[in-house]
């Protein structure tokens, strides 16, 4: 048996998708801080070189 | 249930160059003035224009596609906002990911939205699903390092990766895609009202995103921030393309709301301006705000009382047209019918006439005579209205070819020559072209719905003198004057001469067989051959010119 009719499911693919992207993004940054931070000491000796 | 990892952590890294004194982590004096100038109302604009598109169309597909668009892209200038005033480093880079998120559904449904719009049906599911595949990569790709590859603590922004390489990409194409689209509707709807339509929303959308997608691109090569914040104005003119279209084309079958739109933004805009400017220009603005009010007000009025009467107007044209054409396919058929019917009277009373039932007494000859010429008549009177109709329908075909005018006209005044001697009247044919008269056209219909016409018509009306026919040259044109010294034309009959079904206002005294038709499909089949004809006259009982005007034909001399 059908659940959803076939032309809603692209949408719900990509509401899925998008729902994801916030939540993960949300854990991995805001819970988890798990961000490359670049600090002005690495582009300073970037710099130099 | 443990809730504690929707807690933020690590808010208190934050970037030096601003104070937190909103909420502990917003700083609003770190973004110029001009961020809230342009951004506050164009979210408050977009969502209440979304909103109430949606509203006053019922929930349509088209325009719950477009509150969808309103939604996101007042998400996104959110989020925008939250990017120059937020202080914590987290909180910023979390902001600066979801940016990839919005630009991707934007183009989804920007995509989407364009051709349920034009093509008024939705969107086929293949197409809906290379959608799909063209923005589904990004969306699972935001939260990793290649959407933002890091944050650079000493200028306080992310740094973007490769993904926002293949988000510009994908805008772009789309934005190629949606105006060819458009452009294809524009040239495949030639001859329909809403035509412009197309081409109109096309553009609009490509204003908005070219601005919208440019200023980002250009604000991240460049590093200059500040040309971000051009481009969701690009929203006002998709916004303002929208409100045209709804009042011009009836888009989203709506009829008023653009003006009211209109309006509403207007006095957005300057409501927000009330909070920046300094107190003296304060007063100044809320002195326009007051006016602006009261001018929408009256305009959204006077709008929507015009577009009442234009529907109402509207509406009747159309009821007449359908009773027009019903009354004209029912006349074609009723005239076609009796046409049938007289033909064959006309033919049994011409056997009868003839003698071919054999010996036939002198009084039912009489009868049957007499019979003839008023079922003649009668077929003449059938075919004169249905050639009207097929003139107007313009389902007549014209057999050209090159004839010689002048003797076409002798000949014709031979033919009439016993009616006009029976009325005492004299029928003379001057020819004064000097030769050549050479015409191309359809020789049978200008002969009989013309000139026959045309003379046969001064016959009857002209009580007593003479009827005249003079052909000349002018050029490349052929003139012909059929003059008389009958009852004339008074100045309102000429109004109606040549229209359908048109009489003069005594004309029926004079001539009770008249149907009407005579002069309109003189009219007609002269334009047709690219003449010209009219009536002169000096008046009631000062007799009548009619003056017939054809073009040279190539064989002429």
């Amino acid at each position: 048996m059908r659940i959803l009719p076939e032309s809603s499911l692209p949408s719900l693919v990509v509401g899925v998708l998008a729902l994801f992207a916030i939540f993960a993004s949300y854990y991995l940054t805001l819970h988890q801080n798990s961000v490359i931070l670049h600090y002005p000491e690495i582009s300073v000796d970037s710099d130099s070189e | 249930m443990d809730f504690s990892f929707l807690i933020p952590r690590g808010l208190d890294l934050v970037c030096t160059d601003g104070a937190p004194s909103v909420f502990g982590i917003l700083d609003p004096s770190i973004a110029p003035l001009f961020l809230y100038y342009s951004y506050v109302p164009i979210i408050f604009v977009a969502l209440l224009f979304g909103l109430g598109v949606f509203l006053a169309s019922h929930a349509s597909l088209v325009s719950r596609l477009f509150l969808w668009i309103a939604i996101t892209f007042s998400v996104l200038i959110a989020g925008e906002i939250l990017l120059w005033i937020a202080v914590p480093v987290y909180l910023i880079h979390f902001a600066w990911q979801l940016t990839a998120l919005w630009h991707i559904l934007l183009v989804v449904l920007i995509a989407h939205f364009a051709y349920v719009f034009i093509r008024d049906e939705k969107m086929p599911i293949r197409w809906q699903w290379i959608l799909v595949i063209l923005v589904a990569p990004v969306l699972a790709l935001i939260p990793s390092t290649l959407n933002l590859a890091g944050f650079d603590i000493e200028n306080c922004e992310s740094i973007s990766g490769m993904l926002w390489t293949y988000i510009y990409e994908v805008e772009i194409s789309v934005a190629l895609v949606i105006l060819a689209f458009c452009v294809l509707e524009f040239r495949a709807r030639i001859g329909h009202a809403d035509r412009g339509s197309a081409l109109i929303l096309g553009i609009g959308i490509c204003i908005f995103w070219v601005a919208f997608i440019l200023s980002n691109l250009i604000g991240d090569v460049t590093l200059v921030y500040n040309i971000n914040l051009v481009g969701p104005v690009g929203m006002v003119v998709l916004l303002a393309t929208l409100a045209f279209l709804i009042v011009r084309y009836h888009a989203f079958n709506l009829r008023i709301f653009g003006a009211q739109a209109l309006i509403i933004s207007l006095f957005a805009l300057l409501f927000a301006a009330l909070f920046i400017e300094a107190s003296t220009v304060r007063y100044v603005i809320a002195g326009t705000l007051l006016l602006v009010a009261a001018l929408g007000t009256v305009l959204v009025r006077s709008v929507r009382k015009e577009i009442q009467q234009k529907e109402e107007i509207e509406l009747q044209e159309k009821e007449l047209e359908i009773a027009n054409k019903q009354q004209e396919s029912l006349l074609h058929f009723i005239s076609h019918e009796i046409k049938g019917y007289l033909a064959k009277s006309a033919a049994a009373f011409a056997s009868i006439s003839d003698g071919d039932y054999g010996a036939v007494p002198a009084p039912l000859k009489t009868m049957s005579d007499a019979a003839l010429v008023d079922v003649r008549r009668g077929v003449d009177t059938v075919m004169d209205i249905l050639d009207a109709s097929n003139l107007k329908k313009g389902t007549v075909a014209f057999a050209k070819k090159s004839f010689d005018l002048s003797k076409l006209l002798s000949e014709l005044v031979t033919e009439l020559q016993p009616t006009a001697t029976a009325k005492g009247l004299v029928l003379e044919f001057k020819d004064s072209s000097g030769g050549g008269c050479v015409i191309n056209g359809d020789e049978e219909k200008i002969r009989r719905h013309v000139f026959r016409n045309v003379i046969d018509n001064s016959i009857k009306y002209t009580p007593k003198g003479k009827v005249s026919v003079e052909i000349s040259k002018h050029n490349s044109l052929i003139r012909t004057t059929i003059a008389d010294t009958g009852v004339g034309i008074t100045p309102e009959d000429k109004m109606n001469l040549f229209t359908e079904g048109g009489h003069g206002k005594d004309s029926l005294k004079i001539n009770v067989h008249s149907t009407g038709y005579g002069l309109f499909i003189a009219k007609q089949i002269t334009e047709a051959h690219g003449g010209k004809i009219w009536a002169e006259s000096d008046g009631e009982g000062k007799g009548s010119r009619f003056i017939i005007e054809l073009p040279a034909g190539s064989n002429a001399a």
